[in-house]
């Protein structure tokens, strides 16, 4: 990989904060010595304690804090980062109107985009993710980053189908947005117990050509950037995003390769709805170190026909669907 | 004049008394992105086996819990042949000593890996990990019986002249014993203490939230247990004791060393924060000039029981 899309710790600047639907918070960051070197698919680690309660315990304890150094509180409560995809680009490449339109030559694999910020998307679940959630504009978060092999795409004339589900659906926008910017078709089929608990803009007034048969909702963000989404609500439609993809993949005979993100049985489901289609997913798990070195946090994938443990960390978080062993990490 | 953090630890002369911790940054490459390595007194690299371990099956091998977080890992390491090749040479060029931890399920396998080590340059010193909760053979087995601990660092010893420093258990019953008769057996330091056995459960599966079931407790949380422990080892013992345990910051690594710490480990605060080994290093020098003490060494097991309380030694 080239030298500068190494790993850097950033105290990023929290811009805007976001409530949204279904105990969700959007947090968009300036992150100047990240943000213009990841790409959909990687992630983030993140140190949740609020900046304020670190400051506090480390004048209480006598020393100042030093730009890039941060400390935890006495309480040490949540204790370890937490991994988050990155959920969007912004910046000048990653304009709407240029997106929508593509293809924007993002220019060659490994170099710097013009873009600053970043914007993560998390549901408060837990001590890391509600503590993450107190954080106001105008405050900072250390992040690590960018982690992981993200997605590989490339121009070609196959259609991108998108399949999230739930919480899933956060990197996939930043996903979109790459392939837009190669001028690719992209269609996102996104899973939800219930569209009111749906973290992006549901609308169901947006133009109805674009959507698919029989489902009504769509979902604001993709259609800004000119692709084309379909809203799986099981409590809506009662069905499953899997059970939408099967026959979606029927009636549209056409090249596709697959992109998936979501909960392991969904991801297992997509994988066999798949095939022999390209698919890649875009595995979850709990780590500590982010960097591969502690091991915590491996699936067991086929490499050269045998099982072997690769880390989501380093290896990952994408992996190609195929080589997963799924009865043995679900 | 600037106070010193110079320490010796048997034969190995150390620029600084802060370690890495064994299991925390690998093999050293994977974290010299984000962490400032070239300054730390040592890096103890990830145990290593005879053969490549794949390491416990996955599900959970990481939790977070109140101050700390449980791991099973199972020793997953490339093997002693991927330590030499490919590990080691990447290590070297990081600059602090490295210290090789060794990990075994009989005695035979431990002294096959002091054996094939000896050829090998650029090795300070070897840790003799007996400390591990999380194998089901050798590991913490060696760790909790001072016969058993004191005969495999008997028949270590012969084979090697680089300092030997077990690794030691909290869970032993009798860990000074366990202490002594390493020293006993020819031990140069000890270190101590690896994690702690523990177990969380997920209340509405009401199954183990690892998936090994239980594992070892790191972080903020043990610190306390570390530091008794490492007063008592320290005080029964006559050989460097390194410590470690949750240390956060120069203030938690000051504790081990007035509790009869020669050096300190930091492991798990690496994890949250790359920047805590040089922050902990910046602390000692800063504490010592504040103190007007010319040496670390002046402050190891400086610690003064109170006269009303308890001896401290089980």
């Amino acid at each position: 990989m080239a030298e500068h899309a190494l790993p850097t710790q950033e105290r990023a600047t929290v811009l805007r904060k976001e409530r949204l639907a279904g105990d969700h918070v959007r947090l968009v960051l300036d992150a100047p010595r990240i943000a213009p070197w990841t790409r959909a698919g990687q992630f983030v680690h993140v140190l949740c304690p609020p900046e304020a309660r670190l400051r506090q315990f480390a004048q209480a304890k006598g020393r100042v804090l030093a730009p890039g150094q941060s400390v935890s509180d006495s309480s040490h409560l949540p204790l370890l980062r937490r991994p988050l995809s990155v959920h969007r680009l912004c910046g000048r490449e990653y304009m709407q109107d240029r997106l929508r339109s593509g293809p924007f030559s993002p220019g060659p694999p490994g170099s710097p985009r013009q873009c600053t910020g970043l914007e993560l998307l998390f549901r408060v679940v837990g001590t890391g993710t509600a503590a993450l959630a107190q954080r106001e504009s105008g405050e900072t978060v250390d992040l690590i980053g960018p982690l992981g092999n993200g997605f590989v795409v490339g121009p070609n004339a196959a259609e991108a189908v998108l399949v999230a589900g739930g919480i899933g659906v956060a990197p996939l926008l930043a996903l979109a947005q790459e392939l837009r910017l190669l001028g690719r078709a992209v269609t996102a089929l996104v899973g939800t117990v219930a569209a009111d608990k749906m973290p992006l803009g549901v609308d169901p007034q947006l133009d109805r050509s674009f959507a698919d048969e029989q489902l009504d909702f769509m979902l604001r963000e993709f259609d800004q950037i000119g692709a084309r989404s379909v809203l799986v609500g099981e409590r809506e439609h009662g069905m499953l995003v899997t059970e939408y993809l099967e026959p979606y993949l029927e009636r549209h005979r056409a090249r596709v390769e697959i992109y998936a993100c979501g909960p392991k049985a969904m991801l297992a489901e997509v994988v066999r709805i798949a095939g022999g289609r390209p698919c890649q997913v875009l595995l979850e798990e709990r780590m500590a170190c982010g960097l591969g070195a502690c091991r915590g946090c491996v699936v067991k994938v086929r490499v050269g026909g045998r099982p072997r443990f690769r880390t989501v960390c380093k290896d990952g978080p994408v992996f190609r669907g195929q080589d997963i062993l799924w009865d043995e990490t679900t | 004049m600037k106070p010193t953090l110079a320490v010796t630890i048997g034969s190995l002369q150390l620029p600084n008394p802060v370690l890495l911790a064994s299991g925390i940054i690998g093999y050293g490459t994977e974290y010299q992105e984000v962490a400032v390595l070239g300054r730390m007194g040592a890096l103890v690299l990830k145990s290593t086996t005879l053969a490549p371990r794949a390491g416990n099956e996955p599900g959970a091998r990481v939790v977070e819990t109140p101050a700390g977080m449980l791991n099973s890992i199972g020793l997953e390491n490339p093997g002693l042949e991927a330590l030499i090749r490919e590990k080691l040479p990447q290590a070297r060029t990081l600059g602090p000593a490295l210290i090789v931890s060794l990990a075994g399920e009989t005695e035979e396998e431990f002294a096959e890996l002091v054996r094939r080590l000896e050829g090998q340059e650029g090795i300070a010193a070897l840790e003799i990990n007996i400390s591990c909760p999380n194998v089901k053979a050798g590991g913490m087995a060696f760790g909790v019986d001072p016969a058993i601990a004191g005969s495999l660092v008997g028949r270590l010893r012969p084979l090697t002249r680089r300092p030997l420093i077990p690794k030691l258990t909290p869970a032993a019953p009798d860990l000074v014993a366990v202490a002594r008769a390493c020293q006993e057996a020819g031990a140069d330091a000890l270190a101590l203490i690896n994690t702690i056995p523990g177990m969380a459960i997920d209340v509405r599966s009401r199954r183990p939230k690892l998936g090994a079931n239980f594992g070892g407790l790191s972080g903020p949380a043990i610190k306390p247990v570390a530091v008794l422990r490492t007063c008592q080892v320290a005080r029964g013992v006559q050989i460097p004791v390194i410590g470690m345990g949750g240390i956060w910051d120069a203030e938690d690594a000051l504790e081990f060393i007035i509790a009869g710490a020669t050096a300190v480990e930091v492991g798990t605060a690496v994890f949250v924060d790359p920047h805590r080994p040089l922050d902990i290093l910046h602390g000692l020098s800063a504490f010592l000039a504040e103190q007007g003490i010319g040496s670390i060494r002046e402050l190891v097991g400086t610690l003064q029981l109170n006269e009303a309380g308890e001896p401290c030694m089980p």
